[in-house]
């Protein structure tokens, strides 16, 4: 193994490590507020914090819908109809700032703590 | 070059056709990623190997560095000799064909509009040319400054690009910034997949060099 191996070696393991350390500061901070986007939009804002029972809901749009589940502190993409379904696959989501996409809909939800944004605050006392 | 693409492309298909069940979104190998390598470094592969042929009397001093267009100044990135350095093959290397990276640049661009045909996902097919591109400049960016030896590398910045560049894309068609926020995972990921799909294409390329093309 020449030198210029080593060093890239030892570069590579640096960005990973970098990586899982970013994550790992970030990665832990459980959410209380869901912003769902619509192509931008803020189309719903749920208050994580304050779910009796959890209840789902569905957001359509011209190409489909997406079905999602709202638990006490954690959120989900249930069913969708998009070609790749990898929004079903991340699963449910209760913080670490990652947001849960659906890139064929266009659907983002984003999780915050603390500072929600006041603004529009549509409730979510849907079936 | 059309073999390449064809090759790509059957990857590609295949590669979309198995939904990984990982809980990241937007993870997968990139296994295509390995012809675009393939292609770019088969030339100098074969070049390395003919240089050490050549040189063969005077294994001691290699050539005068071809194109040293390298930004740090470390020309020596050039002058390494190809893993084995095998004379045998110097007539095939010979004859063989060049690829340069405007090839290997055409192959990728076919594969992902013929790619986006084959799997008819239209709504990818942004986020795989945007993907696409960047990883290829980042992997030509890198093609200059590693040797052979260090493909691999080529993969890791192909992989986290094209992460990069998707990001940007989806962050520009969903008008949601924050979706950023799921870089630090994708970036761990590739770095991971990126050494996988690299070290193929440095096999493919250090075994098939001299022959391929």
């Amino acid at each position: 193994m020449d030198m210029k191996t080593r060093y890239w070696i030892l570069n590579t393991v640096g960005v990973f490590v970098i990586a899982i350390v970013v994550l790992l500061v970030f990665g832990n901070s459980p959410a209380d507020t869901a912003l769902v986007y619509q192509k931008g939009e803020l189309i719903r804002t749920i208050d994580l914090t304050d779910v009796a029972e959890p209840y789902g809901f569905t957001v359509e749009c011209e190409t489909g819908s997406n079905h999602i589940l709202v638990d006490k502190g954690r959120i989900c993409i249930a069913q969708s109809d998009c070609p790749d379904g990898q929004c079903i696959y991340q699963g449910w989501v209760g913080g670490g700032g990652a947001p849960l996409v659906c890139l064929p809909h266009e659907l983002v939800i984003e999780l915050s703590s603390g500072s929600a944004p006041a603004a529009s605050e549509v409730d979510a006392v849907v079936g | 070059m059309a073999a390449l693409t064809a090759i790509a492309l059957i990857i590609f298909i295949v590669e979309a056709q198995i939904p990984l069940p990982a809980p990241v979104q937007g993870a997968k190998l990139g296994l295509a990623n390995i012809v675009t390598l393939f292609a770019l470094f088969l030339g100098r592969a074969r070049k390395e190997r003919l240089r050490s042929a050549v040189g063969e009397g005077d294994r001691k001093r290699s050539p005068a560095p071809h194109g040293s267009i390298g930004t740090k100044g470390k020309t020596s990135a050039h002058e390494e000799r190809a893993p084995g350095s095998q004379m045998q093959d110097r007539t095939l290397a010979a004859g063989s064909v060049d690829l340069t990276a405007a090839d290997a640049l055409m192959i990728l661009i076919g594969r992902i509009i013929l790619g986006a045909v084959f799997t008819g996902r239209f709504t990818a097919f942004l986020y795989s040319l945007s993907g696409g591109l960047l990883a290829f400049a980042a992997q030509a960016l890198f093609r200059r400054i590693v040797t052979v030896r260090q493909i691999w590398v080529c993969g890791v910045a192909g992989a986290i690009f094209h992460n990069v560049g998707q990001i940007l894309a989806a962050m520009l068609v969903t008008g949601t910034p924050s979706i950023a926020l799921l870089l630090p995972l994708l970036i761990a990921v590739s770095v991971i997949t990126g050494v996988i799909t690299g070290l193929v294409a440095q096999l493919a390329v250090t075994r098939l060099g001299a022959f391929a093309a």
